[in-house]
Formats: structure tokens, C-alpha cells, sequence
């Protein structure tokens, strides 16, 4: 469309204030990407991924409760579990306990977890080898590796603090994760933790993997039945559930952060009708003279929304560019955030629905004025 | 000399919808970050309270909180004995072994649940704890499977209520009384007897923490000293204010939280003040014309925009300190304890130096934001800015 050329026209007639304005909407949308993305990673894995086929049991009353190990051979026997294991929260001070050194450490069986994350975590087979065969072994994630600065063979040691002992890890392997959340993770042999605790017999949680997520109900209550009314009842949920669970736990974090949304959504709205209003308002002469030569009232909005249209997209582009290469190239987070804050497709959208939205209300505004404007009084205006 | 100050605020009169819009999205900034800052201070004011200069907390060593630690009934037994304890009118030490336990309750009017402290202590509890202060019903008594919850607890939980019952471990305990604990973190807790909780949840023996209160400031190295000498203790002594400052950790979380966004949404919205201000010196350039032709120094036209900026940034975070005052201020949430697992309550804080901080930081990014602005102003020629239109 020819008018295209007018639109670009008029929006770098004031270069200044059109800059002013796409820096302010594209660090505005930004946080909404940053927001969007920090929810995003309390949700946890994506409803329609592998994670639908794992269930995690735990002690009903909290996850500071362990489970006896006997529920291991228990679960095993449960039709439609194809493999399960013990999966403990280890905790414990990594040198000191600055942010920067805190991340997962679970205790697993090291078989059975490759079984459990088959096609989502990938580690050469050598690798995997050493760490099933070593009972001191374990295995990181890449990003965990490479923060800490962990070759294979180092030795990593974590004092204790829920187990009243101190492991002292040998780096067999490093994995790569589809789920880059799981990259963040450092995992050593559930026997190594019982055996230096003097074989107490004790599990966090059970994660298991099942035959099909439509049996993920009946195994939940097979299991939390077959422990009702012993000493350790277990509540049992898909990965899913029990992540968001632990969000929950955190108290309302997703109302704090939806209330700053809207807040910034505000601030988006007003930055950019507020140039929209100056730019149609130093333009009320020349819109008469448009008028007088032919433009319709309906050409006249179509140019002025177009105009607001083309800054809220191209803020957009630079919100998402920053965020990309914040997060997803950089691999930025905020301290105490346990997941990256990558972008996606859907975090993407909800910054264009806003950016478009807003654009679209905020060119509609002043543009209407300006359609309706008569052309004797619009000329007769010295702006 | 400089230009009257009425003069700059007339000038923000004149371009309502302008003025109005950037102090809106001024407020805005300043308003998410003040209750980010307000959230991180409650909760820091909560843990800041929470200790007792004069307790000692006596814990496993190498645990890094009161639920992952565990001391036998000898090792409670050799801390009774040390030297530097209070003691009360019948000469009993001011020591008292606790059990910490955490339960999963529902809140009310909820189906999900959250987590609890529960905390079984002796008699001596409430000369160690002063704070705690039972304000309806009356205390539990020992050997009774009695309860009596904090106020906000037995609010937000149920079961917790005055009267209701508590089935813990298939045991029926009744909550008989209910306590305040000025805001500290007991105020989000479940006290009973700690005989009959370790009897319902299988601990006998065990205690979780041991608190020494000290007779005197100068007593807990004293204390602190005794339980390193002592060959049968392996533990860990250390003030109870530190064991909470420790926590605070989290809200320095939140506060990096807040000033990223902070810092980011002022980028932007000065950005926003500067656009305002660009169109009010150009609208005005005649006046400027006019102002400098009648004898106005460059100085002065700079400060009166400066001002002018200034003006609207200082406005912006009136009103956003306000909205989060109002909106916030006193307002009760709740978030988990890492270091517990369970819930701690705490009010939203907004200080008088937190208000100080929000308006000062719209001040600068409206300054920030007029400083182009009126320094083209300042620039301005006589006779080309008295020719515009």
C-alpha cells in the first residue's frame, strides 16, 4: 500500500520525540517479557510435554517429611509405573550460602533417572557409564557446570545440612537438558547418601515415569491408598501439579507480579497515547488540508492508528530483541530465581497483544478527533 | 534573577492531558517499586524483630535451621546445667528444649493447604519467649493434648480458630488459647506442650532446638563458650538475632527484584517525562524568546525548565507513594520460609524513609528527563524563537 510510505513519513517527521516514545514502550514491553517469562518459569514444564508421563509422591504433610525406602519395591509392583525412583532434596551449603552457589542437588538412582528423563536429557554413554558405575559419582548440568567452572573428575563437596553428613561428589558426567531449567541441577547416587548416613532407609520424594498420562490418576490414588493411614502417607501428583504446589508456597506470587503487569501495562498506555495526541495535535492543519483535497474521515484514522500501529511494533521488536539476548543468549536471572527467564512464543505473544492493543487504542483516540475535524475549522487553527 | 516559580507551574497547567499522563506513569514506576520495597521490608522487619538479644539458640551442628536439627534429652540435660542461663524465682535456668514440627493445613475457605510451625515447649518457653503473650482463652496445659495458635494463624487456617479441634496424627487437639507475639515470627506459629507432640509425632527423646536465655548481655559468651568446651556437645551456639538475620536473605531478594524493575521502568518513563518536556519548551518557544529578549539569562531559563521537571518527577512519586501507602500499607500477606518450609506472615511496611526514597528517586528521573529539554531551551536564539509560531 502506497500509504505505507506516508505512515513512515509522519512518524520520523518528529524524529526525537518518535524515538523518545519507541525506547520508552520497547524498556516498558521488555518488563512485561521479563514478567511474563518469570511466571512462565514457576509454571513449571509446559502441560503438553514429557512431563505429563512422571508423577512425584511425597509425604502428604510437607516435603520436610521423608518417605520410608520399603515404598520403592511398593511403587514398582503399581501397574502402569514403568520405573521409579528414590529422588532426595540434598540442600546443604556449597562453599557458602551466597546465591551464586545455590543450586539443586538431588540424590537419585542413577539408572532409573536416565530411564525417567529418556529423550529430554542427553549425556555422551561413556559418561553415563561412570556415573552408574561409581558410587561417589554425579553428573551436572551443562549451564551448572560451566557457572561453577566443573570439569569432569573434580570433586565436589557439599556439607550437609538436612542429612547431618557431607558428600563429596565425583564429576562422571555432564548432561545437556531439552528443559534448560534442569540444566541447573547436580545429581549423585541415592546409595552413596545411604550409605553415609548409615543406610537409615530414608527418600524425600518418589519420581516415577508411567505408561500413559491418562493412567496418572488411577496410579496417584493406588499409591496414596496403599499408604493411607500408615505413618508416611503420601500425596502423589503429576511434575506439573507438584511445581505448582511449590510456587503456591511462596505465597501469591503470580498476584504480585500480574498487579506490576497491569501497573506497566498502564505506563505503556499512557507513554504511547500521550505522542499520539502531541503528533495529531501539531498536525491539525495539515490533516484540514488532507481533508480539503480528498482524504476521507476513514483514510484520515486508517493513517493516524497506522502511524501509532508501526511504533508499537517496532518497540516490540526491540523489547523482544532485548529480551532475547538477555536471556535466552546470556542467560540472565534475577538472584534467587531457579529458572531461566527464556522467552517463548507465548511470552512473545503476550507482549504483542499488549503493544498492538495499546497501539491500537491509542492512535484511535486522536484519530477519531482528527477524522471528524471539519476543514474550515481545522485550517483556521494556528497550532 | 530567576523566573518566578508560579511561572513553571502554570506551565504544567497548560498541557493538561500531557502533564497528567506523565505523572500517571511517574506515580506508576515509583508505585511498583515502593511495594516491592515495602513487601521487602516487612518481611525483613519480621525476622529483624523475630530475635531476642538475650537467647541463645542451641542447634546440631552444620544445620542451617531450627527443622533440620535434632539434640538428644543428655545433650538437653548438660545445657541445663552450664553456667551464664537466667534463672527464675525458684532458681530454674531459663532453658527450654523445643521441638519444631511442621504441618500441612488447609487455609480457609481454600482446599489447598500450607505449611505450619508447630512448636512443642516447656513451661519455661514463656519466660525465654517474653514476647509471647496469650490474649484470648488460656494457655495449654502440660500433659493435655492442648494447643493455643497465634491470632493471624488461627485466622488464616482452619481448625486453628479458638475451640476448633486440630487432628494431628489421629490425635485431637484442642486449641484452648489464643497468643500475639508482636509481630514477630512466632506470630506464625502453633505452640503445645512438647512432651505430648513428640508423644504424637514420634520424637521422643529428641528436641529440635534448645534456647538458654542469658542472665545478663555479657552471659552469652559465657554460655556460647561452655557448650565449645564441653567434649560431649557437638553442637552449635549462636544469638537468636543472628539466627534471623541469617533469614533476612530473602528479602534482599525481593529488593534486587524491585530495583531491576525499578531501574528499567525509570528508563522508560523518563523517557516519557522527556518527550513532555521537549513539547513544552517547544510549544513555548516564543515565550522563551520573549523571556530572554526582556533580560533572562540562559541560567535562569535552564533552571525555571529544570525546575519545571523537577516539579512534575517530585509530583509523579507523591502519588505513587501514596497509591502503594493506601493500597499497601499494613496489608497482610504471607510467603514460605526457605529456611523453615513453612509460612511466615508479615504486613507490607511503607516507612518514612521508604517515602523519602520513592519521591527523591521520581525527582531525579524527571530531572534526568527535563535535562535535554531545557537545555535546549537555554540555547534557544532571541530572534529565531521569537519568529516561530
Amino acid at each position: 500500500m502506497k500509504l505505507w510510505r506516508f505512515v513512515i513519513k509522519s512518524a520520523l517527521r518528529n524524529k526525537r520525540r518518535t524515538f523518545l516514545t519507541i525506547v520508552s514502550l520497547a524498556i516498558s514491553l521488555f518488563i512485561v517479557n521479563t514478567l511474563a517469562s518469570v511466571i512462565r518459569g514457576f509454571d513449571g514444564s509446559d502441560p503438553t510435554g514429557p512431563a505429563r508421563f512422571r508423577l512425584i509422591s511425597r509425604h502428604k504433610v510437607s516435603l520436610t517429611n521423608p518417605l520410608p525406602e520399603s515404598y520403592w519395591e511398593k511403587i514398582k509392583q503399581v501397574p502402569h509405573v514403568e520405573a521409579v525412583t528414590p529422588w532426595s532434596w540434598f540442600g546443604g551449603v556449597y562453599k557458602d550460602s551466597s546465591w551464586e552457589n545455590q543450586f539443586a542437588r538431588f540424590s537419585v538412582d542413577p539408572e532409573i533417572y536416565f530411564k525417567l528423563v529418556e529423550g529430554e536429557v542427553t549425556i555422551p554413554e561413556d559418561q553415563k557409564k561412570a556415573f552408574i558405575e561409581d558410587r561417589r559419582g554425579g553428573i551436572a548440568g551443562k549451564s551448572l557446570a560451566a557457572k561453577q567452572g566443573w570439569k569432569i573428575g573434580d570433586t565436589i563437596s557439599i556439607k550437609g545440612d538436612i542429612y547431618p553428613v557431607t558428600i563429596d561428589v565425583v564429576l562422571r558426567g555432564i548432561f545437556t537438558a531439552k528443559k534448560v531449567d534442569d540444566e541447573n541441577n547436580l545429581l549423585f547416587q541415592h546409595m552413596y547418601l545411604e550409605e553415609l548416613t548409615g543406610r537409615k532407609g530414608i527418600v524425600g520424594t518418589y519420581w516415577m515415569r508411567i505408561d500413559s498420562p491418562e493412567n496418572s490418576a488411577a496410579v496417584a490414588k493406588t499409591i496414596d491408598t496403599m499408604t493411607e493411614n500408615s505413618d508416611a502417607e503420601t500425596l502423589t501428583e503429576t511434575e506439573n501439579q507438584f511445581l505448582a504446589d511449590f510456587v503456591s508456597m511462596m505465597g501469591n506470587v503470580k498476584g504480585l507480579i500480574s498487579a506490576i503487569g497491569l501497573c506497566v501495562g498502564v505506563v505503556i498506555l499512557m507513554l504511547a497515547a500521550n505522542t499520539m495526541a502531541m503528533a495529531v495535535r501539531e498536525r491539525t492543519t495539515e490533516v484540514a488540508v488532507m481533508k480539503a483535497i480528498g482524504f476521507t474521515p476513514g483514510k484520515i484514522l486508517g493513517l493516524i492508528v497506522g502511524e501509532s500501529l508501526a511504533i508499537g511494533l517496532l518497540s516490540l521488536a526491540l523489547a523482544c530483541g532485548m529480551g532475547f539476548l538477555l536471556y535466552n543468549v546470556m542467560d540472565f536471572r534475577l538472584p534467587g530465581l531457579w529458572t531461566p527467564m527464556v522467552l517463548t512464543p507465548m511470552t512473545v505473544l503476550i507482549a504483542a497483544t499488549i503493544a498492538i492493543g495499546i497501539s491500537l487504542v491509542s492512535g484511535l483516540i486522536p484519530g477519531i478527533s482528527a477524522a471528524r475535524l471539519g476543514v474550515v475549522e481545522g485550517l483556521r487553527k494556528v497550532a | 534573577m530567576a523566573i518566578p516559580f508560579k511561572v513553571n507551574l502554570r506551565g504544567l497547567l497548560v498541557r493538561k492531558v500531557s502533564t497528567i499522563s506523565t505523572i500517571v506513569c511517574l506515580a506508576l514506576v515509583v508505585a511498583v517499586f515502593s511495594t516491592m520495597m515495602a513487601l521487602a521490608a516487612g518481611l525483613a522487619h519480621t525476622f529483624k524483630i523475630s530475635g531476642d538479644a538475650l537467647n541463645v539458640m542451641v542447634m546440631r551442628d552444620g544445620s542451617t535451621s531450627e527443622i533440620n536439627s535434632g539434640l538428644t534429652t543428655e545433650q538437653y540435660e548438660i545445657l541445663t546445667s552450664l553456667p551464664g542461663a537466667a534463672r527464675d524465682a525458684a532458681g530454674k535456668p531459663n532453658v527450654t528444649g523445643e521441638v519444631v514440627l511442621v504441618i500441612n493445613q488447609n487455609k480457609r475457605g481454600h482446599d489447598k493447604g500450607a505449611n505450619i510451625i508447630l512448636r512443642g515447649v516447656t513451661p519455661q518457653a514463656f519466660a525465654v519467649h517474653p514476647e509471647i503473650k496469650v490474649v484470648e482463652g488460656r494457655t495449654f496445659t502440660p500433659g493435655q493434648s492442648e494447643l493455643i495458635a497465634s491470632r493471624s494463624i488461627a485466622k488464616k487456617f482452619q481448625g486453628c480458630g479458638l475451640g476448633e479441634v486440630l487432628t494431628l496424627k489421629k490425635r485431637q487437639f484442642k486449641v484452648v488459647g489464643l497468643f500475639e507475639a508482636g509481630g514477630t515470627s512466632k506470630d506464625s506459629e502453633i505452640l503445645g506442650d512438647v512432651d505430648e507432640l513428640r508423644d504424637a509425632f514420634d520424637r521422643k527423646g529428641y528436641f529440635s532446638t534448645v534456647f538458654i536465655r542469658a542472665a545478663d548481655p555479657s552471659a552469652i559468651s559465657v554460655i556460647q563458650s561452655g557448650i565449645k568446651a564441653d567434649q560431649r556437645l557437638n553442637l552449635k551456639a549462636i544469638r537468636e538475632t543472628d539466627y534471623f538475620s541469617e533469614q533476612t536473605q530473602q528479602s534482599g531478594i525481593i529488593i534486587a527484584a524491585g530495583m531491576f524493575l525499578a531501574i528499567i521502568l525509570a528508563v522508560g518513563a523518563g523517557f516519557g517525562a522527556a518527550n513532555t518536556m521537549y513539547a513544552a519548551v517547544s510549544s513555548r518557544s516564543k515565550e522563551i524568546g520573549t523571556l530572554r529578549a526582556i533580560g533572562f539569562s540562559r541560567f535562569s531559563i535552564l533552571l525555571a525548565y529544570m525546575t519545571e521537571a523537577l516539579v512534575l518527577g517530585a509530583m509523579g512519586g507523591v502519588v505513587g507513594i501514596l497509591i502503594t501507602y493506601f493500597a499497601m500499607n499494613g496489608v497482610n500477606t504471607g510467603t514460605i520460609n526457605w529456611q523453615s518450609f513453612s509460612e511466615v506472615s508479615f504486613a507490607f511496611r511503607v516507612t518514612p524513609i521508604l517515602a523519602v526514597i520513592a519521591i527523591a528517586f521520581a525527582s531525579v528521573i524527571g530531572a534526568l528527563g527535563g535535562l535535554l529539554p531545557a537545555t535546549l531551551a537555554a540555547r534557544a536564539r532571541i530572534t529565531q524563537a521569537l519568529r516561530q509560531i
